[in-house]
């Protein structure tokens, strides 16, 4: 009998379809957590601004898709953290693969999912906005004109970048969640002290945030999402040798 | 030529050492029973060798290649056993499609004539399926593979008896048609004798025999007569079996290490001399030496 040679590609390939087709409850968590966030920015908006000027008194809400992003990130967290988790990582190993082309397709995958989940914080943002108003009435809402196509992108690169950093980060907070009892309670206590002390946390969202120029932006959150991705696989290749 | 190789393989989970300085090659084409009782180290062998565990010491060659981690060990072989997980979002059917896309071989002929005999619901999910169809459900999924090698550990859990009388013979109809290396382990030999060209019998994580199946029925004999009579025959390492009977008679499994003058000396001093089942051979190989399960009570 002839033995099959699979290239990784062609392994990949399948093994990102069949993520795709296995697994298509993540869309449906998806759109759950992008409804509730809807429901809350139509209902509450997400800042308000009163002021008074002798006669007059204005009182400003302003709505924004803010919320449903928040949302998304932490779906995009949660989804990667149970992405290699024992079972998943089963339902692939009946099938051709190994841990390369594994870490690979889920790659591929979360790459895939950050993308769509950016999509739709995108056009929910639009949907609550066009809601709000006809609620409100258009007499009494100010609608910010100055958006164009090329805001719409970047800002939907922008988005999906941030959602690819929440799976990256997930991603390996999953491969810390399967290592045992000590280690991984010497690791999250390690990390949370290094998180609080000095404002770090503070200084770490300052880093993506208060990035200007959009090149580096990208740079910096690709460069991060990546060390994440490999410590996540170098992790997982530790854990699987003990076994 | 050996598809598969264990050269002086162990293999320990903390402290317990489920395989010892374990050696064997599995030869290709030839339908292999790994037979031994709970606890022997059938699993893990058979893990070890599927690549899912790298072994403490010593090697396993899987087509010459290291099977740990390996994309091509991965593509030519299945190993079925109960714990398959497939997504749990995928019915019986759509899981069979992402075989047929994962395994070049595929064989949806095959995989739908046998979901139709065995009435599975294709609309079903695997985690629906009660234990037996579940294990007909990936007996289904492991033949159609048609891997160059194919590994079955305890495929027939839960299966009622006529379902595993009709699993032996789909397996080896498609043998003949495709042959290919499989490696079926199992505790019921008897049911396997017919199907099983090779045995390969482990107890306590190390190989008491490798035999073919035609071998280990002249394996050894059972000699039934008188102490006395018995006795001049008999090397006491050879003793596999021991059982008293009235009247001062005496019913051994031995190894069959006699020459024919010795058989005929035998047969004139009135000794009865039998066959032994391979069923029950495996079960004086691998048997706790002492007493039985009566010396508890």
């Amino acid at each position: 009998m002839s033995f099959n040679q699979p290239s990784v590609s062609s392994a990949v390939k399948n093994q990102y379809l069949y993520k795709l087709k296995g697994y298509s409850s993540v869309f449906v968590a998806l759109m759950t957590v992008q409804i509730i966030a809807m429901f809350f920015g139509v209902l509450g908006g997400v800042g308000q601004y009163g002021t008074s000027n002798g006669s007059m008194y204005l009182d400003l809400y302003y709505v924004s898709g803010d919320l449903i992003f928040a949302f998304t990130c932490i779906w995009a967290f949660v989804i990667a953290f149970t992405m290699d988790s024992k079972t998943n990582r089963q339902a692939m190993q009946v099938f051709v693969t190994n841990q390369l082309t594994r870490h690979l397709a889920n790659g591929i995958y979360l790459v895939t999912l950050s993308i769509i989940g950016a999509i739709t914080v995108l056009l929910g943002g639009f949907f609550i906005k066009s809601i709000v108003m006809i609620l409100n009435g258009p007499e009494s809402t100010f609608i910010f004109v100055g958006y164009t196509i090329g805001d719409f992108f970047i800002g939907l690169a922008t988005t999906s970048l941030y959602l690819l950093l929440c799976s990256a980060v997930g991603y390996f907070a999953g491969k810390i969640a399967s290592m045992g009892l000590v280690a991984k309670l010497v690791l999250i206590i390690g990390f949370l002290s290094v998180l609080f002390y000095n404002g770090l946390i503070e200084r770490i969202s300052e880093f993506f945030i208060m990035e200007d120029v959009f090149s580096i932006f990208i740079l910096k959150v690709l460069v991060t999402s990546l060390v994440a991705y490999v410590m996540a696989i170098w992790l997982s290749k530790q854990l699987e040798v003990i076994k | 030529m050996g598809i598969v190789i264990c050269d002086n393989v162990s293999k320990s989970f903390k402290k317990n050492r489920a395989i010892k300085n374990l050696s064997c090659t599995f030869q290709e084409n030839r339908i292999t029973g790994l037979i031994g009782r709970n606890g022997a180290g059938k699993t893990t062998l058979l893990k070890t060798i599927a690549g899912r565990w790298r072994p403490n010491e010593g090697v396993v060659k899987v087509f010459d290649e290291d099977p740990y981690d390996n994309l091509k060990v991965s593509a030519n072989m299945i190993c079925v056993n109960d714990e398959l997980v497939f997504s749990p979002e995928l019915t019986l059917d759509e899981i069979l499609k992402s075989g047929e896309m994962f395994y070049s071989n595929w064989d949806m002929e095959i995989a739908e004539g046998l979901f139709d005999y065995f009435e599975l619901n294709p609309n079903l999910y695997h985690d629906q399926l009660s234990k037996g169809k579940l294990s007909t459900f990936n007996m289904i999924v492991g033949l159609a593979s048609r891997c160059p090698l194919t590994i079955f550990d305890e495929p027939t859990t839960g299966m009622d008896y006529s379902v595993r009388q009709d699993f032996y013979r789909a397996l080896l109809k498609d043998y003949i048609n495709h042959p290919r290396t499989i490696i079926l382990s199992s505790h019921l030999l008897n049911e396997l004798e017919d199907i099983l060209e090779d045995i390969v019998l482990i107890d306590k994580g190390e190989i008491c025999l490798h035999e073919s199946m035609n071998d280990l029925k002249e394996y050894a004999i059972r000699i039934t007569g008188k102490r006395e009579d018995i006795e001049p025959f008999i090397v006491e390492e050879n003793i596999l079996h021991k059982k008293k009977l009235e009247f001062n008679l005496e019913s051994l499994v031995v190894k069959n290490e006699f020459s024919k003058e010795e058989i005929e000396q035998m047969k004139q001093r009135g000794i009865q001399i039998l066959n032994v089942d391979a069923a029950d051979l495996s079960m004086f190989l691998t048997g706790q030496s002492k007493g039985g399960i009566d010396d508890v009570f």
